[in-house]
């Protein structure tokens, strides 16, 4: 009986060889009584820790017209509180060894210390405290509404193709808040006021709208003491829930430009389709088609458009489903042939050869390759950190991590050319062809 | 005791209540700073006193001999190899465009196993491979799960030893390098590095792009590819770290297998040391964009060199500690001129330098320009006290724990160590030889290294009225 079982379980084995691999993460979470969760990711490769906070704001949240509040307000918030004054936040953490930074996106903005674990318990000390007790004052307001303006033009301005991706950006979402840069535009940002980042600070920024993740050489019982003693006096607000605006199906968008100092022509799709929190099971079947449309050159879109065709230099397809809103799949292709209008053609070719290509075989070795790189977002706590943070913050479970594997393996062929189908002919898109300089007709 | 009524007595009631006082608000004042310093957060931590448990070990493989740092980590299912060649890099090249091409192709399929099918085998065993190219090395990095391994290391072997190049992905990686030459010119920062690489080396062959020139590049075959695997990479140019949950022994073997057949001396061509040309005026390159972006190099030292300690805290408290650096307080803390100044010390075998520079619309560019040469003259001119030495020291010793994060991490740091001759110690010695720096050697390197030789680099549109 013994033997028939082994049988069993090693045929299971040969069937599957991905399953063995498919071990929990090391991952525990809880909730203060003011409505903060906090996840606990264990490595104790060695004494450092990796502390980030999640809010569940973004760049989504803002108002009309006050584009760029979310992320000059992430810039205040290193500004001083009333405790700790002007930029003895920066002061302290650098004495302490920790590499302290934030970042804004559509959907969340974090801050995050990574520090030896001597120093958790000063960084939750001053992470806590700038959560409800920020104190800005005018002239630093201003200075670093200068600062956010320096970096739009760094990150955009200096950066000719930046341009050509956010107009096609915004041709795909139209009135969505997914359409407007996290940055702001230039006349937005520089209308700003001390009153809009107060406002934006108190309406967001509490312990039910955040997500503290402590990762690194932390045990789940220390966390829960010091969670209670930083974070655990903070008091809740009330949240207003979010709506999002629909987009309408078969909405179809094509953007053509020519911008100066281009020199490469670029082609990219992008698709506006379901996120993790809106439809989990069409979800897995991205990230699958993902992974297996851009994996590496065996990939068939890179195969068929750039080995077999000639017709391209690069290829590549994503898909980002964490999100509160829509996820988004993007092909992007650096075109080889003279770039015209037509060349969406010549993707669309290369889009139904890689389905038609996908068979059961090439679909298990990309769910395999998927769960066996898991490991490597085990490896290092900063990563493991960013993903827990934003898959929480953005309206999944702690269980969505540990059942990950669970879910990739369950993905099957019918649901990604289901899936596939619906991107490619029903869901909303927005195309865009950039020319180089001098060479659009 | 007999003093005391008769005290109470003359001073009154009140004395002790003022007394009281005074208690109060001097505690309230000590705890306030004690508060601000926040320092007792750390010093009464439960999570204090850990330290990092790694050891470092040097291995000598049985057949070869060839020699590597080893550190046994079990905390994840992971094997890292990291490896550097050095003499190995693209100033080093037979050919402009070779060596970054290699390392690009080198996995393109080898004499036993096609491009494709390695690819696949690498996906299915998660192993990754990485190969990178810089001026003076080339080096590799090998991940992989630890029951992959043998599986590993033996592609790894044969792609060191019998490279195909598949000639279907070789054509395709010219055509990229080609168009990667053009697109270069689309982004300031790059056009402005590349210019101003060729102003600083001039001739030298760390003025070339490392991306070759078009012309060679379209005449390069896999005959050229191969030449410079036989002609550069040596054993006796080796560096080898290995981390991960495999023992002393099974490494050894994993660098015998790897490294067996590949030639043991060194062969590869002599370059001289940069001779800097410090008497050209600053390079001025014309172009519309959103602001105006500088470089500017300075004379550094190299890793082993007595300065290196002091200059390189010196050059962490100008323009590397991030905000809190003097660059960033000045230029982007208070006046908001700019999103980021930096400074960093660039080492190099023939030429260590100190490399600095930032971003500004040109409306504010002339003035943060005047704010960074202030800066790095009141370097030299007032030097550093003892408090700035002491902030640097906490950062640079507190922060040590942060490179253990990575399997990979580690075994590439393991392969730093060696490079640069910092002993098989350097983990147990690296605080000491922070916390040795005396404010004297501080302000030694600052009148030595923060002097007016440099050279400037600005892109941008000139335009100080345009915003």
């Amino acid at each position: 009986m013994k033997n028939f079982c082994i049988a069993i379980f090693l045929s299971l084995l040969l069937l599957f060889p991905y399953m063995v691999m498919a071990e929990n993460f090391d991952v525990e979470d809880f909730f203060l009584d003011n409505g903060l969760q906090v996840v606990v990711v264990k490595n104790s490769k060695a004494p450092i820790v990796k502390q980030m906070l999640f809010y569940k704001v973004g760049a989504v949240d803002e108002n009309k017209g006050k584009g760029g509040i979310a992320h000059l307000l992430e810039h205040l918030m290193f500004r001083g509180t009333k405790k700790v004054k002007g930029q003895e936040f920066n002061r302290i953490l650098e004495r302490n060894g920790a590499d302290s930074n934030a970042f804004t996106a559509q959907d969340v903005t974090a801050y995050h210390q990574f520090m030896d674990i001597s120093r958790l318990e000063l960084a939750m000390f001053l992470e806590a405290d700038r959560m409800q007790n920020l104190a800005i004052n005018d002239s630093d307001f201003i200075t670093e509404r200068d600062i956010v303006y320096q970096e739009r033009k760094q990150r955009i301005d200096n950066n000719p193709a930046a341009k050509f991706f956010e107009k096609v950006r915004h041709a795909l979402w139209q009135n969505h808040p997914y359409a407007n840069p996290i940055t702001g535009y230039d006349d937005e940002i520089v209308n700003l006021s001390k009153q809009d980042a107060i406002n934006f600070y108190k309406q967001y920024y509490a312990p039910n709208n955040a997500v503290l993740v402590l990762a690194g050489d932390i045990d789940v019982a220390i966390a829960k003491k010091m969670a209670e003693k930083y974070y655990g006096k903070l008091t809740p607000v009330f949240l207003p829930k979010k709506e999002f605006e629909k987009l309408p199906d078969n909405y179809k968008a094509k953007i053509e430009m020519e911008l100066p100092n281009v020199k490469m022509g670029r082609f990219v799709k992008m698709v506006a389709v379901p996120s993790f929190v809106q439809d989990t099971k069409m979800a897995y079947a991205l990230e699958v088609l993902g992974e297996y449309l851009s994996g590496d050159k065996n990939s068939p879109l890179y195969q068929k458009m750039v080995i077999k065709d000639k017709a391209a230099l690069g290829v590549s397809a994503y898909y980002d489903g964490l999100s509160r809103s829509y996820g988004m799949f993007v092909i992007s292709v650096v075109p080889k042939v003279k770039l015209d209008s037509s060349f969406e053609n010549i993707v669309n070719k290369g889009w139904n050869f890689a389905l038609a290509s996908l068979t059961e075989k090439e679909l298990e070795n990309v769910k395999r390759k998927m769960l066996i790189d898991l490991i490597y977002l085990k490896d290092n706590p900063e990563s493991l950190a960013k993903t827990v943070g934003w898959m929480i913050a953005t309206g999944l479970k702690l269980d969505d991590l540990q059942k990950y594997s669970e879910n990739i393996n369950n993905v099957s062929l019918k649901d990604i050319k289901s899936a596939a189908d619906y991107l490619w002919n029903d869901a909303p898109s927005a195309v865009g062809i950039l020319y180089p300089e001098g060479e659009h007709k | 005791m007999s003093r005391r009524p008769v005290y109470m007595r003359n001073k009154s009631g009140s004395s002790w209540l003022l007394l009281l006082l005074l208690l109060i608000i001097v505690g309230i004042i000590y705890g306030y700073r004690n508060s601000l310093s926040l320092q007792y957060l750390v010093d009464n931590s439960e999570l204090n006193g850990r330290n990092f448990r790694g050891v470092v070990e040097e291995i000598s493989a049985d057949k070869t001999g060839i020699k590597a740092y080893f550190m046994k980590d079990d905390t994840t299912p992971l094997v890292a190899l990291s490896f550097v060649f050095k003499n190995a890099g693209y100033a080093y090249e037979q050919k402009d465009g070779v060596a970054m091409l290699v390392a690009s192709m080198i996995k393109e399929g080898t004499r036993n196993i096609n491009a494709d099918n390695l690819r696949n085998e690498m996906r299915l065993k998660g192993i990754k491979l990485s190969f990178s190219v810089d001026k003076d090395d080339f080096g590799g990095m090998m991940v992989v799960p630890s029951q992959y391994l043998q599986d590993a290391v033996k592609l790894l072997r044969e792609i060191l030893l019998y490279p195909k190049f598949e000639r279907k992905y070789l054509d395709i990686a010219k055509a990229q390098t080609i168009k990667s030459l053009e697109v270069e010119k689309e982004d300031p920062n790059q056009e402005l590095k590349l210019e101003f690489d060729k102003l600083v080396y001039g001739t030298h062959p760390y003025g070339k792009n490392p991306l070759g020139n078009i012309e060679v590049i379209k005449g390069i075959t896999q005959g050229d590819l191969r030449e410079f695997i036989k002609s550069t990479l040596f054993t006796d140019n080796l560096y080898v770290g290995i981390v991960g949950n495999l023992d002393k022994d099974s490494a050894k073997k994993v660098l015998d297998t790897i490294f067996a057949g590949i030639d043991k001396n060194a062969k590869n061509k002599e370059i001289e040391a940069v001779d800097i040309n410090w008497q050209q005026p600053v390079l001025e390159i014309k172009r519309d964009g959103g602001q105006n972006i500088t470089a500017f190099v300075f004379e550094g030292t190299c890793r082993t060199c007595e300065d290196f300690y002091p200059l390189y805290i010196a050059n962490y408290l100008f323009g590397g500690a991030g905000l809190n650096s003097k660059l960033n307080q000045q230029i982007r803390e208070k006046e908001g001129l700019t999103y980021g100044a930096y400074s960093a010390l660039v080492l190099q075998d023939k030429a260590n330098l100190i490399v600095s520079g930032f971003s500004a619309t040109a409306d504010k560019y002339t003035k943060a320009e005047e704010m960074f040469k202030q800066e790095w003259q009141k370097i030299r001119n007032k030097g550093f006290d003892i408090d700035e030495l002491k902030k640097a020291k906490d950062y640079l010793i507190a922060s040590y724990n942060l490179r253990f994060a990575s399997t990979a991490g580690i075994a590439g740091m393991l392969v730093y160590m060696q490079r640069n001759n910092l002993g098989l110690d350097f983990l147990e010695k690296r605080n000491q030889y922070v916390e040795s720096v005396t404010v004297e050697q501080l302000n030694e390197v600052a009148k030595k290294y923060f002097v007016e030789k440099r050279l400037q680099a600005v892109i941008g549109s000139f335009d100080k009225e345009k915003k």
